[in-house]
């Protein structure tokens, strides 16, 4: 019979997962004890939040679940930032914890913490295994859970003594269960197309807003189609880029905080706003009490707990968008719709300038346009917090859906470097590039390490201003530049540190005399990074006080945005 | 009798966050909320964290399982944004089976249930 520990790996296994991110401790030597021969590469990190970050990293590429592993007290607690961050950017994730021996649980036992409590408000389910027959249907529950629905993240937290323990008789696997009822169910609900039509032929200036959720769902071509029949401007959260096709004449780009100007100019006026599959968060809407104050709203999203949460919806459609946007496109029919060109042209104009015009005046953003041409459309970015993010997010054009990931609802900084791992071990012949900043960098810098032991071919662009860069940028603009505990100029050598760890980089200094600042070989150096078949180091030394616009200031509405010119004045 | 079971409609949200007229829609009110569940590990505290992550003091607590289900009581004063927060984030939980209409004890309260 098996062990507990056995059974852990069996089930990983029986749901597909061939990848798993940790790290061992006391609590867990008899899961790692049964790991050689269960099927599972097992990769190590150099820290449990690299572990977290990197199965987000593998999830978010691969849609199915990440996992990762920790031991009890410190491993699991270390665990937590990344479990929120799955929460707030709906990620399906298995976080297996090991816990002190069943009869120690709750006498402070060595490594002992509460981590089922702790977890508890932000997992979608959370298990801590009192008896090793219970493991296969913990697992099978948890993974059900992480991604179904809105997906997101579960723990299972299992006592050493169960993983140790031999197996009796297991219960019998409980009869598969397929959500159609439920699909059947939802398909048949009335959906209000006629209300939708009607809203749509009444609007003049009306909008779509596509968030991650498109992409969860599976539903991008959906969408495309939808799009392409309605024609009109259409702006993406920063979840939601890569959904729209790059080349489509109605792509607004990203909107929010750092969003475009045609991207938030049109939101604010638009007189029917479309939500596919976003949550409307503060970074998008900026003062939700003026967020497209002329709009209905009509809001697709799978969670009804978002529905209504920041303004309530005209219509609300709750559902899978792989459901609900075929319905969408039949109800709208082939009838024709009002000519929406010269709204689409006006709203849309501007941001086809500002992509052109806009790079001349930040390196970055040059720089950022000549890597993503040099890129392959199966490419991934995986981008850090801060300023070089917004960059990364404003640049970005590319029809891979899945092919920008980042820490969006929590703002992890510390986050690419590790995600970059699970995305290169999920999808080994794309090209990943890690775009980070020099203070995020320093958070999860340990796991260059996980790079070289892997030999992943990860392509790190280091944006290197010396600062905490956003935070600066804030002092600059709101707080009379008082630019308290956000200088880094004492950083290490970063090339030297890379070196140590074994990997080779060179340094891209600004050049004032050359074209748009940068020196005129940095073609050269972008692709000896890109064509080094070994994981490699740029590192981009850009202007201390470059700062990220447009930019909405917190509270205020999008058309409040501050512009490169007016920030100047 | 039981309180009519809030469905999963926006339009009864709207209600919800519609307060009565001549009242400042901020204010706390004393409302009773009842909520159903399976009763199984953390399904009972991730509900009152819904309660106490907005800040909200507890004025009572009953919570009481049989063979079926659990069922939770709680009286909290709660403006109408909060209520509609709260019934949004209960309704989404992996072992939450109803949620009842929250019933205003400042308006009704031949309704209070005895509190422990």
């Amino acid at each position: 019979m098996p062990k507990g520990a056995e059974l852990v790996w069996r089930s990983v296994r029986e749901q597909g997962v061939d990848t798993v991110f940790g790290y061992p401790g006391g609590a867990v030597i008899p899961l790692y004890d049964a790991l050689e021969g269960s099927g599972v590469r097992h990769i190590l990190t150099r820290h449990e939040q690299g572990a977290v970050f990197a199965a987000e990293g593998w999830a978010r590429a691969t849609g199915r679940a990440g996992v990762a592993i920790a031991t009890s007290g410190p491993g699991a607690t270390n665990l937590i930032t990344g479990i929120a961050d799955a929460r707030m950017d709906s990620t399906p994730l298995v976080c297996i914890t090991g816990q002190v021996r069943s009869n120690l649980i709750g006498t402070d036992a060595f490594q002992e913490t509460d981590i089922f409590g702790m977890t508890l408000p932000i997992t979608k389910w959370s298990r801590l295994v009192r008896g090793v027959e219970e493991i296969p249907e913990v697992m099978r529950r948890a993974f059900e859970i992480a991604q179904s629905g809105r997906p997101g993240p579960v723990l299972v937290d299992i006592p050493v003594d169960c993983l140790k323990a031999v197996a009796g008789e297991l219960p019998p696997p409980p009869s598969p269960k397929t959500n159609a009822a439920a699909k059947a169910a939802a398909k048949s609900a009335a959906f209000p197309g006629v209300a939708l039509s009607a809203l749509l032929r009444e609007a003049k200036r009306p909008l779509a807003l596509v968030g991650a959720g498109v992409k969860l769902a599976g539903a991008v071509a959906p969408l495309r189609a939808l799009l392409d029949r309605l024609q009109l401007p259409a702006g993406m959260t920063v979840h939601g880029l890569g959904a729209i096709a790059p080349e489509a004449g109605y792509n607004l780009g990203m909107v929010g905080m750092h969003g475009t100007r045609a991207a938030n100019t049109a939101l604010h006026e638009t007189d029917l706003l479309l939500v596919f599959g976003a949550r409307l968060d503060d970074r998008v809407t900026g003062d939700p009490a003026r967020f497209a104050p002329a709009a209905r709203i009509v809001h697709f999203e799978i969670d009804s707990s978002q529905l209504d949460r920041v303004r309530p919806a005209h219509l609300s459609i709750p559902g899978d968008l792989a459901d609900t946007l075929p319905l969408c496109l039949e109800a709208i029919g082939r009838k024709p719709l009002p000519d929406w060109s010269e709204w689409r042209e006006l709203a849309c104009g501007p941001e086809r300038a500002e992509m052109a015009a806009s790079a001349l005046s930040v390196p970055a953003l040059q720089l950022l346009d000549e890597l993503y041409a040099l890129l392959p459309e199966d490419s991934y970015i995986v981008a850090d917090v801060g300023q070089h993010q917004m960059w990364a997010a404003q640049r970005y054009r590319s029809a891979n859906p899945r092919g920008f990931i980042t820490s969006g609802g929590l703002g992890s900084m510390g986050f690419a470097l590790p995600a970059a791992i699970g995305v290169q071990l999920a999808r080994p012949n794309s090209k990943v590039v890690c775009i980070a900043g020099d203070g995020g960098i320093q958070m999860n810098i340990q796991e260059l390490a996980t790079i070289k032991r892997c030999s992943l071919p990860i392509k790190l662009l280091l944006v290197d201003n010396k600062y905490l860069g956003m935070v600066r940028q804030w002092q600059q603009l709101f707080y009379d530049r008082n630019y308290a505990e956000t200088d880094l100029s004492d950083n290490p050598d970063f090339l030297a540190l890379a070196r140590a760890y074994g990997i080779d980089g060179e340094r891209l200094q600004l050049d004032p005399g050359g074209p748009q600042g940068l020196p005129k070989n940095r073609g050269e150096m972008l692709r000896r990074m890109l064509d080094d078949p070994k994981p490699r180091l740029l590192l981009f030394e850009c202007a201390p006080e470059a700062n990220v616009f447009p930019m909405v200031p917190s509270g205020a509405a999008l058309s409040e945005m501050l512009l490169q010119e007016q920030a100047k004045s | 009798m039981n309180p009519p079971i809030l469905s999963q409609s926006p339009a009864a949200d709207a209600r919800l966050q519609a307060p009565p007229a001549g009242l400042d829609p901020q204010a706390p009110r004393r409302h009773r909320f009842e909520v159903r569940y399976r009763n199984e590990q953390g399904a009972l505290l991730r509900l009152l964290n819904a309660i106490s992550r907005r800040g909200l003091d507890f004025e009572s607590v009953r919570a009481e399982a049989d063979a079926d289900a659990g069922r939770l009581t709680a009286i909290v004063g709660a403006n109408p944004k909060h209520i509609a927060q709260i019934c949004r984030d209960w309704r989404v939980m992996v072992d939450v089976i109803e949620v009842l209409q929250p019933i205003d004890l400042d308006r009704e309260p031949e309704q209070a249930p005895r509190t422990i």
